[in-house]
């Protein structure tokens, strides 16, 4: 044992050297290699130590949320004497060594020989522990404080936060709602027609949207097929769409001609006063026989057709105004004809009018440009692929508008 | 594969006549016999079918078909995204099998492979399974 | 596909049942559901006219297992499961040709197939009304 060692550790520097002797005999040093740990807080305290080399961490709550670190004591300092000096011998704190340290170890009882032989050994004890008590005391103090604002802030945001989740959870449980209460009403089955499959698909741009489209079955020979678009966006814009769409149905059913039921439908909607509403439909009637297409398009994007070999059969612009805003609006009925192999696409503006990133149109040319790709294929398989065409163009732009396609096939 | 055509879709039970008037609507084009273009019909109704009720469960998936010609055959391929599921390993039909040991849609199977010229399948790497069907034409089929 | 129901009387009442297009998995329920609808009505003499049916998968076997069981009077196996058409067809293969359900005008290529599977050892099957109808 170095007995230098033992007066370099402040405590011992004024000891004399007959205790400096009795001291060294009863010391025993000792080698920990780093992260060992040397009590834990709690358990019963058997010695006190006396860092020759090294660091050894005291912590408090250690491995747990809690842990702190209390202190680090170093060459020449103490370690270990509060579960000395306290009543239940209970340490208060764990050691851990932090960097590999030589420890020189007191017994308990060797401790207190010592002490009592040198009381002026328990003074200088006494004022090195009350000021590491008083700092320990601040410490926890200003740690407790500053624990506590930090609570109530956190408790504060909390509350906020809940408030606006359960906003946004009854926004967003309502909008589904809505969402499949649009679904439900959009059909799902389309009735046939002998020599003709029909494919209808909508991709709202939010969640529920003004999109519509309906097929209706008009006895053995016909089919009503409408599409429309409310002006309009978000839920407004779908409660108006649910309604034109079944005023429609009501009037398309007796079979009367298109421009009638166009005509019966505005009716209804100028005498609802639907406060600025308008809506683009384009409705006609398919012929079995004579693959006739009876039209009109109120405000509506005109019909694409083409014939088998994708060729596009030019389509003439009628005349027809937008429903929902003059008593009588010019409602001008067209006919086109299905060639035998060939097909027809109806469209909303959605789709002519999906922006890239550039902000340019999808645009007549390119929706022309693209029929050939759907020539023949099953209607289910036009739809998607004109939709993947769609989605290819705006990319990572979201969708601005609701999209409507509406296929017809003929299959003779 | 040449003068080749293809489409994708989300197919169910119903879609069937549909996909087979586009295969009708391609052999018209391919000037391929009547009796060859209801074998091809056969073929993929069966295996389409198989694949709808086994592989996607009765429910609706997705299904691509290609159709072309290599040399004097009619090629077709058939894609889909169900579990793997390899039909040249289904064991031929052997009658004397007891009901519950039949082979998973094994009548269709059996078809479709009384009308086929060479049938092959491979797993996908991207995940679903693939099988390629020939058809020789009228003039070299027995 | 489209059905339409005929009845002839000649030695024994006869109902006629014409199936027209594609009978297939998405379909095939259809014409059983109908088979056992006329068994309801009094039907036991059968002829299908499939001079109308421009293609048959085979689901059209199975419903055809289904509707020899029907109007046998017994219940229709499990429709799933193609393979008890096979399984009645080994069991039945020795009583030979049943006199309830007869085939009139399959289509070459449907006929064809019935050949293939054995269909036709229990199903007779005919080119021509007046001779199918002669024959209950």
């Amino acid at each position: 044992m170095d007995k230098s060692l033992i007066r370099q550790v402040p405590l011992f520097s004024n000891l004399p050297p007959a205790e400096v002797d009795r001291l060294a005999a009863v010391l025993k040093e000792r080698v920990y290699p780093t992260q060992t740990v040397l009590f834990y807080e709690g358990e019963f305290g058997d010695r006190f130590y006396i860092v020759a080399a090294g660091e050894v961490a005291i912590i408090k709550a250690m491995d747990t949320p809690n842990e702190r670190l209390i202190g680090l004591r170093g060459v020449g300092q103490f370690i270990g004497e509060m579960s000395l000096l306290n009543p239940d011998g209970l340490r208060t704190a764990s050691g851990r060594v932090e960097t590999e340290a030589r420890l020189l170890e007191l017994s308990r009882d060797d401790f207190n020989t010592l002490l009592r032989r040198e009381p002026t050994l328990a003074y200088e004890m006494l004022s090195v522990l009350s000021r590491r008590l008083g700092e320990a005391h601040n410490t926890t103090i200003r740690d407790l404080t500053e624990k506590n604002r930090q609570l109530a802030e956190a408790y504060e945001n909390l509350k906020a936060a809940q408030e606006q989740i359960i906003e946004k959870k009854t926004l967003e449980r309502e909008l589904e709602q809505a969402r499949e209460i649009q679904e439900s009403m959009l059909p799902t089955r389309l009735p046939p027609l002998d020599g003709f499959e029909v494919g209808a698909r909508m991709l709202p741009a939010r969640m529920v949207g003004g999109d519509f489209f309906d097929v209706i079955r008009l006895g053995q020979d016909r089919l009503g097929i409408v599409i429309g678009d409310v002006a309009g966006k978000s839920v407004p814009a779908a409660l108006f769409m649910a309604l034109t769409r079944s005023l429609l149905r009501a009037e398309a059913l007796p079979s009367r001609p298109p421009e009638e039921v166009l005509q019966r439908v505005n009716h209804h909607l100028l005498g609802m006063n639907a406060k600025g509403l308008f809506v683009t439909v384009l409705y006609g009637i398919l012929h079995r026989e004579t693959r006739e297409f009876d039209y009109v398009r109120a405000g509506h994007e005109v019909p694409i057709l083409w014939d088998m070999r994708g060729e596009i059969i030019p389509t003439i612009l009628g005349n027809g105004q937008i429903l929902g805003l003059l008593p009588q609006p010019v409602l001008e009925r067209m006919t086109l004809t299905i060639p035998p192999g060939g097909g027809m696409l109806l469209v909303s503006d959605g789709v002519t009018e999906a922006t890239n990133d550039q902000g340019d149109f999808f645009g007549w040319e390119r929706l022309e440009a693209s029929i050939p790709a759907l020539l023949g294929k099953p209607v289910k398989a036009q739809l998607d692929c004109m939709i993947q065409i769609l989605r290819d163009y705006h990319g990572v732009t979201p969708q601005a508008d609701d999209i409507t396609l509406i296929a017809v096939q003929a299959t003779e | 594969m040449e003068n080749s055509s293809s489409f994708q879709m989300i197919a169910g039970l119903e879609d069937l006549a549909e996909i087979r008037r586009y295969l009708r609507g391609r052999a018209a084009i391919l000037q391929i016999d009547p009796s060859t273009t209801y074998d091809v019909l056969l073929a993929v109704t069966e295996l389409v079918t198989n694949t709808l009720l086994y592989g996607y469960q009765e429910k609706s998936g997705f299904i691509e078909v290609e159709m072309g010609q290599e040399s004097d055959s009619i090629v077709v391929r058939l894609r889909d995204r169900a579990p793997t599921f390899d039909l040249t390993q289904a064991p031929l039909p052997d009658l004397s099998l007891p009901l519950d040991e039949r082979p998973i849609g094994g009548l269709g199977i059996f078809l479709a492979r009384q009308v086929v010229n060479q049938l092959t399948y491979r797993s996908l790497p991207q995940g679903g399974n693939e099988v390629t069907l020939v058809f020789d034409q009228i003039h070299t089929k027995n | 596909m489209e059905t339409e129901v005929e009845s002839i009387q000649g030695k024994v009442p006869v109902t006629i049942l014409a199936l027209r297009g594609e009978l297939d998995a998405s379909n095939f329920e259809a014409v059983i559901a109908k088979t056992k609808q006329l068994y309801e009505t009094g039907t036991r003499h059968l002829l299908l006219d499939i001079s109308g049916l421009t293609f048959m998968s085979s689901s059209g076997l199975v419903a055809l297992h289904s509707i020899i069981l029907l109007m046998r009077g017994e219940k229709p196996t499990d429709t799933e499961t193609g393979w008890s058409a096979f399984r009645a067809i080994e069991r039945d293969f020795d009583s030979g040709r049943q006199p309830y359900v007869k085939i009139v005008s399959p289509q070459p290529k449907v006929l064809t197939i019935l050949q293939k599977t054995g269909m036709d050892h229990f199903f007779e099957i005919f080119s021509d009304r007046q001779t199918a109808l002669a024959s209950y």
